[in-house]
């Protein structure tokens, strides 16, 4: 099969910080710039009950970052490095079917928390049950469990990956980290915006 | 679910209900595979997700089952999940014991199991193309519709997409009998190999009317393939003897097929030796089984 080689040793050279990090540095910048839009609105609505794109909603924004959030379930459930890319992966589908979906300090946390969840389960051999879950991300199981099935609906089930796309994005995330690194000035001018094929 | 009048419970999964049913408005037969969700610890069950993402890239093929819809449905306050296939009224466990049992015991006509064995490599290399291997290749999982004649693979629950391999997969798949000897012997890394073993452990009972190997642990399935074909060794299986769990097991010298399975003639017989070929890096393909001359009889055109 073309391509497996090289995916299963990016797959397997990945390192859980470098994944963490870059994942992180992508939504912290994507957050950012969304926040500026949603700031408005945000107040008017309630949050956490609803259903679809809303079910991901928290009340206030949690104290905890993106980055010390996604190390704390990867030290927790020990789920594959690569499983925060595919997590980042669902987010970027969801939000191209979903143009109202717009990932805000206020849903990043149970977006990702969800999608590293399904990620795990869909490839890792052995995956942490949701009730693990929930308790490592600080949400209820039956929160988590109807957050799922949200998620599922959001990404009408096509949750596999290729190993064609998993470089793309990985690539992506890296040069984004790099772009960061460098210039951390010019970080929310810098790709994503620009970048129509992701977040 | 008002859409659907359930008929008939026709199995019970690990994870709930199968049930025979017809779609109000169409008429349509489907099964309907019920999944509870509420209240459970561990969420949609992977197998499950699995199936379902995975059927959606496959379900274009007709050799693979279709699967509608998913039916996401909320009563009395519990949420289920609905997988919506079509329907067909047989398996390949069922058709064959028929022949095997009844008032008229008699051999499947070859006819029908060369042309069986041609569509489950069409469905087998379809998944595969599409770097999904299935791994749990049975009779069970196999859907056959009588009357048209038709074979289609399903129960993709143990499926996987070998697109991202992140962590060495389990060696737990795949029912005993049907389970290629790589995987018995412990190897962690396979590829479409363990399902062009089953493929050819399914043609063997086809013509016998039985399982080729039916051992009731694992160290006994490996002794009844080596009984059969002969014990491996580095000459007939280069590397065999690092396989985590290999062994000096008895020495056995490999039995005439021709002689054991009277019923297929030396085309069949050379394509079955193909898929149970030790080595998973040379045994056939199901692309290249398709070509194999035992189909030459057979009219392709109608696939």
């Amino acid at each position: 099969m073309p391509g497996v080689g090289e995916m299963e040793a990016a797959a397997a050279e990945l390192n859980a910080q470098q994944a963490v990090g870059a994942v992180a540095n992508a939504l912290e910048k994507l957050v950012a710039r969304n926040d500026l839009v949603t700031a408005a609105t945000i107040a008017e609505e309630g949050g956490g009950k609803g259903r679809g794109v809303a079910a991901f909603r928290g009340l206030r924004r949690p104290a905890i970052s993106i980055e010390k959030y996604m190390e704390r379930i990867h030290s927790y459930s020990l789920c594959s490095p690569a499983c925060f890319v595919v997590a980042f992966v669902y987010v970027d589908r969801a939000v191209h079917r979903r143009p109202d979906l717009l990932v805000g300090s206020l849903n990043v946390h149970r977006l990702m928390l969800t999608s590293v969840m399904v990620a795990s389960k869909f490839f890792d051999v052995m995956a942490q049950s949701n009730a693990f879950y929930a308790k490592v991300g600080g949400v209820s199981n039956a929160e988590l469990n109807n957050l799922e099935i949200e998620l599922l609906c959001l990404l009408d089930f096509n949750v596999n990956v290729s190993s064609h796309e998993f470089e793309s994005y990985l690539s992506h995330l890296e040069k984004e980290m790099l772009a960061s690194k460098t210039h951390p000035n010019f970080a929310n001018h810098s790709g994503i915006g620009g970048q129509q094929n992701y977040v | 679910m008002e859409k659907y009048d359930k008929l008939e419970k026709v199995g019970e999964g690990t994870y709930g209900k199968v049930y025979k049913a017809r779609d109000k408005v169409t008429g349509q037969l489907v099964a309907l595979k019920k999944t509870r969700l509420e209240m459970d610890e561990e969420g949609i069950p992977p197998t499950t997700l699995r199936e379902i993402s995975l059927l959606q890239m496959l379900s274009q093929s007709i050799y693979v089952v279709r699967l509608l819809r998913v039916e996401h449905v909320e009563k009395n306050g519990k949420r289920l999940l609905y997988l919506v296939f079509e329907y067909l009224d047989t398996d390949l466990k069922k058709y064959i014991d028929t022949y095997k049992r009844g008032p008229n015991p008699r051999p499947l006509p070859s006819r029908v199991t060369q042309s069986f064995l041609y569509q489950l490599c069409k469905g087998v290399d379809h998944c595969h193309s599409h770097g999904v291997l299935h791994r749990d290749l049975k009779p069970q999982n196999l859907l056959v519709d009588k009357d048209k004649g038709i074979l289609k693979v399903a129960d993709l629950g143990l499926g996987r997409a070998f697109t991202i391999p992140l962590k060495s997969y389990t060696h737990e798949i795949v029912t005993l009998w049907y389970r290629a000897p790589e995987v018995l012997l412990g190897a962690t890394h396979y590829s479409i190999g363990v399902d062009m073993w089953s493929v050819g452990c399914i043609f063997a009972e086809m013509a016998r009317r039985q399982p080729l190997f039916a051992g009731d642990s694992e160290l006994q399935q490996l002794l009844h393939i080596f009984r059969f074909l002969g014990t491996p060794n580095e000459d007939t299986w280069p590397g065999v003897s690092s396989l985590r769990d290999w062994h000096d097991y008895p020495q056995w010298k490999p039995q005439s097929m021709a002689l054991a399975l009277p019923m297929l003639e030396s085309d069949g017989i050379d394509l079955l030796s193909k898929m149970l070929e030790y080595n998973p890096s040379n045994r056939i393909s199901a692309k290249d089984a398709m070509e194999h001359p035992y189909f030459d009889s057979l009219d392709k055109s109608q696939f």
